[in-house]
């Protein structure tokens, strides 16, 4: 029997340039800034203290007063992106409980919420700690409250890679549609703004105080940021017996690893050339049917240095003529979040035929010599294109997206 | 063509016993591994026990590298790991490692280092937090130190979902071998006891002995059980190909046969018993294996000596084995081990694979005094008997239920 | 100086989890000690916890050697003397 395929039939999106799919999008195209100063708690310590701070989110314009009583912060960002992309499928409810299933990806799940466990703790001790705090953080918990919003009763999981866990969830989710344990999976990432973030990259000194400028020869760092995007994974037989818009097809998910670091990359980029190779196999695509790569692209000297080298090492002469942008520079990164927003945002290119812009792209780096979408978004027909995702542990993710016309 | 995927180590690290030879014998004779907590003071508290691994030590468990780095979660996976590997007697080289993946589960991982990293920026300014500490504040680390320390790198992945965590690892894993991107896949669970993980259980009451006035015991499926006990393990099997394993001469604990897990929201909010989504589990997981209920020989118990918990898998049981039930070689193993959380069905795994290998199904300990309304049949000591086929049962407090089936292979 | 270079030599052996005997006054840290990145930091805090001082990110190439350190050491301190006089 041959393999199932996978489609994405709705997307919804919390980000920094805009809630929703619509208001991402325009966002993305007109390179918009979603960095600012950090009020989501107290900043005033940090020499670097701006990110991507999400705030046109109206809870009560996606939930419910009960789920907005009852659910935290991250969680509410998961919802409420979910229920977009539902809404955007037009499923219509048409989900068969035991065939549905949910994997969201994110870091820790709610920093909010251990953070608020710590202050009582050091302020107050212990004992004072609120109990209904203590049941919202073990981070499954958001993926379920997902599931429940929508029936679903197949798997229902969480995968904390970080920086890669969207493209983890989604990868986790096409296997199951693959493998016909599942006909519709809501896969997606989650993240808010965490002190802890704040903490270890300043004091890492990997965060920028201004802007975040991936590739660019004066770039100084990441820039924390926040969001959740959800995706309507389906099977293509399930989507086109219903007439459903597909925007793109999941054709296919490449990983590996580094083993050098448990934080930096490995200089040689090993890892990130593994899984995009892994990619093109898995999706039967070769490096020339690339049209575009939407970069990990945190804005840091050693990624930004490794995934240019990667990109190189994979695609030889090719390198340079593939466009390839990061839209971290516009929302910062929102590490648990970042590649499922990407994954978004790369279903809308291949829709869209444009690419979004590496913003505050200013001096070029002669380590970095690849097109990098400077500054303004362009019209570019897409047909296939890889979404790059690494995280600590030298985690590798590639995904890989295809056009169905 | 599907693969066949097998399990060719057992790395664990337990309160009953660190390597697979003494988790084993310690398990079969019945010996409990839940005493008085050393980890943090609980002078204070009502709750003074968990199942912790008083005699982990890390560089003697990671001789020749670098252990200090790792938070306690990381140490016992890694621990778990090395035992894996060597246990399953891999040869790790330029060949071997790039086809070696990993898959853990863990869900309260960085709970202990994230909170400790904040509350020292919170006393101390953000300049009093340690760099080193930051990697361990984020639960994919923990997946990550293996493929550091080992070198493997076909892929690393943390999973989470609670109770199942170890569950979803192996079956999500178990992909990795049958499309061919891994040859063999570290896979399996950890969670460690900390204040932070006693807090979690302790403070809402859920533990045995939390409330005063109450005897801390834990007795699965036992009269008067007043919750369960904390505690923590690394669990990591090997999972190969079968061809694979069979080509270079490996010992073969165990056949992965089929993975069922369903979600109940009922149950999410309520804290009344919940059998339907076990029960739905292990049907899909029973029938995916292509058997009948009849064909299971044992079943390896979630039951912790929580009220809810125990008479949700008691009842479930009945509800897909029936008359059968009576006749199954039941074990509820955290009766020695305590709530290893997300470990606790590597843990399982690690158990049966055993009771499969060896045909010997290892007892619960503490069910002389059964609650009538958990009807199921236990047993007290050891059973040396042959077994074709072990289920392996999860439930998580979240509504989420899992199944695993495991086949012995001749 | 040589207090210095006593007592960052502890705080290296330490966080680098070598044995203190490896660690002399010139031996390289990344190429004879294997501390990486990340371990140079966490020696960065606990630099500036022990001695008071606070280094600018600048600063972190120096972090070669123990005679480097302490001369680092020695001049962050001078400097935060100078501004406080």
């Amino acid at each position: 029997m041959p393999e199932r395929r996978v489609v994405i039939t709705g997307i919804g999106v919390v980000s920094a340039i805009g809630i929703g799919k619509n208001a991402f999008w325009q966002g993305l195209i007109a390179g918009k800034s979603g960095i600012s100063d950090v009020d989501a708690f107290d900043t005033s310590e940090f020499p670097c203290r701006r990110g991507g701070q999400v705030r046109d989110f109206v809870p009560s314009q996606h939930l419910s007063a009960d789920a907005i009583d009852r659910l935290a912060p991250v969680a509410q960002f998961a919802v409420a992106a979910a229920k977009m992309a539902v809404e955007d499928s037009r499923l219509n409810g048409n989900m068969e409980p035991e065939r549905t299933s949910v994997a969201m990806g994110t870091t820790n799940g709610e920093a909010s919420v251990i953070e608020k466990i710590c202050s009582v703790w050091v302020q107050e001790g212990y004992e004072q700690i609120d109990p209904k705090l203590l049941k919202q953080y073990p981070m499954h918990l958001i993926p379920a409250h997902v599931a429940m919003e929508f029936g679903a009763e197949g798997p229902v999981v969480m995968m904390p890679n970080a920086c890669s866990a969207g493209n983890w969830a989604i990868g986790f989710g096409s296997n199951l549609i693959r493998s016909d344990e599942a006909d519709v999976v809501l896969a997606g990432g989650c993240e808010t703004l965490a002190r802890g973030a704040f903490i270890g990259f300043n004091r890492s000194f990997a965060m920028a105080p201004e802007m975040c400028q991936p590739f660019d020869k004066n770039r100084k760092g990441l820039m924390p940021g926040e969001g959740a995007a959800v995706l309507v994974l389906e099977s293509l037989d399930q989507a086109q017996r219903r007439g459903a818009h597909i925007y793109a097809e999941v054709a296919g998910f490449g990983v590996s690893c580094d083993t050098y670091h448990i934080t930096g990359p490995d200089p040689t980029g090993r890892g990130a050339v593994d899984a995009t190779i892994s990619a093109l196999k898995t999706s039967g695509l070769k490096p020339e049917d690339i049209d575009y790569v939407s970069a990990h692209g945190t804005g840091t000297k050693p990624n930004d240095r490794v995934e240019t080298l990667a990109t190189k090492k994979v695609f030889g002469d090719l390198a340079k003529r593939i466009p390839m942008s990061s839209i971290k520079s516009m929302i910062g990164h929102s590490f648990g979040a970042a590649s499922a927003i990407e994954a978004a945002a790369c279903a809308l290119i291949i829709e869209n035929g444009m690419i979004p812009p590496t913003i505050n792209y200013r001096e070029p780096d002669p380590e970095c010599d690849l097109d990098y979408v400077a500054n303004e978004a362009r019209e570019h027909k897409v047909d296939a294109l890889l979404s790059n995702a690494y995280a600590f542990g030298g985690n590798c993710a590639v995904l890989a997206l295809r056009a169905m016309r | 063509m599907s693969k066949r995927v097998v399990i060719t180590g057992l790395g664990i690290v337990s309160p009953v016993g660190i390597g697979r030879e003494a988790f084993w014998s310690n398990l079969t004779n019945g010996r409990t591994g839940i005493k008085p907590i050393t980890l943090f003071d609980t002078s204070e508290l009502a709750c003074k026990t968990a199942g912790e691994i008083t005699e982990f030590d890390a560089p003697a468990a990671l001789p020749g590298m670098k252990t200090g780095a790792l938070n306690r979660t990381a140490q016992l996976v890694c621990a778990a790991a090395k035992l894996g590997l060597d246990d399953a007697r891999i040869e790790l080289d330029a060949a071997t490692k790039p086809r070696i993946g990993v898959m853990i589960g863990n869900t309260l991982g960085s709970m202990h280092t994230a909170s400790e990293f904040d509350r020292s920026a919170l006393k101390g300014g953000f300049v009093a937090a340690s760099p080193m500490d930051f990697a361990n504040t984020i639960a994919i680390t923990t997946a990550g130190y293996i493929s550091v320390l080992f070198g493997v790198s076909a892929f690393n992945s943390v999973i989470s979902s609670g109770e199942l965590s170890s569950l979803n690892a192996i079956e999500y894993g178990a992909s990795f071998v049958r499309s061919g991107h891994a040859d063999m896949v570290l896979a399996g669970g950890v969670e460690a006891v900390s204040m932070e993980t006693f807090l979690i259980n302790y403070l809402p009451k859920f533990l045995s002995g939390s409330t005063p006035g109450q005897r801390e015991f834990c007795a699965p499926f036992g009269n008067g059980r007043n919750g369960f006990v904390l505690g923590e393990a690394g669990a990591v099997v090997v999972l190969e190909d079968y061809d694979h394993a069979i080509g270079r001469g490996a010992t073969i604990y165990a056949e992965v046969r089929s993975f069922g897990t369903a979600f109940d929201k009922q149950a999410f909010y309520s804290s009344s018993p919940h059998s339907i989504a076990l029960s739905k589990a292990m049907t899909s997981a029973i029938k995916r294996s292509g058997l009948s209920p009849d064909d299971i020989d044992h079943v390896s118990a979630c039951a912790n000596s929580s009220i809810v918990i125990d008479q949700s898998e008691a009842t479930a049981i009945r509800n897909v084995f029936g008359a059968q039930t009576d006749q199954l070689h039941i074990s509820a193993i955290k009766s020695m081990t305590g709530e290893p959380f997300s470990a606790s069905a590597g843990v399982q795994v690690c158990a049966a694979s055993m009771a499969l290998h060896e045909g010997v199904i290892p007892p619960t300990i503490n069910c002389d005094d059964r609650d009538p309304n958990c009807d199921v049949p236990l047993f007290s000591e050891s059973r040396e008997i042959k077994i074709k086929t072990a289920i392996v049962s999860t439930i998580s407090t979240s509504g989420l239920a899992g199944a695993l089936v495991l086949g012995a292979v001749s | 100086m040589q207090d210095y270079k006593d007592a960052i030599r502890n705080l290296v052996a330490r966080i680098g989890e070598i044995e203190i005997g490896k660690v002399g006054d010139e031996t390289h840290f990344s190429n004879d000690l294997g501390i990486d990145s990340l371990r140079a930091l966490e020696l960065m805090v606990a630099l500036e916890d022990s001695f008071k001082i606070r280094v600018p990110e600048e600063q972190l190439g120096r972090f070669t050697s123990v005679t480097s350190l302490a001369e680092l050491v020695t001049e962050l301190q001078a400097q935060s003397a100078v501004s406080a006089a």
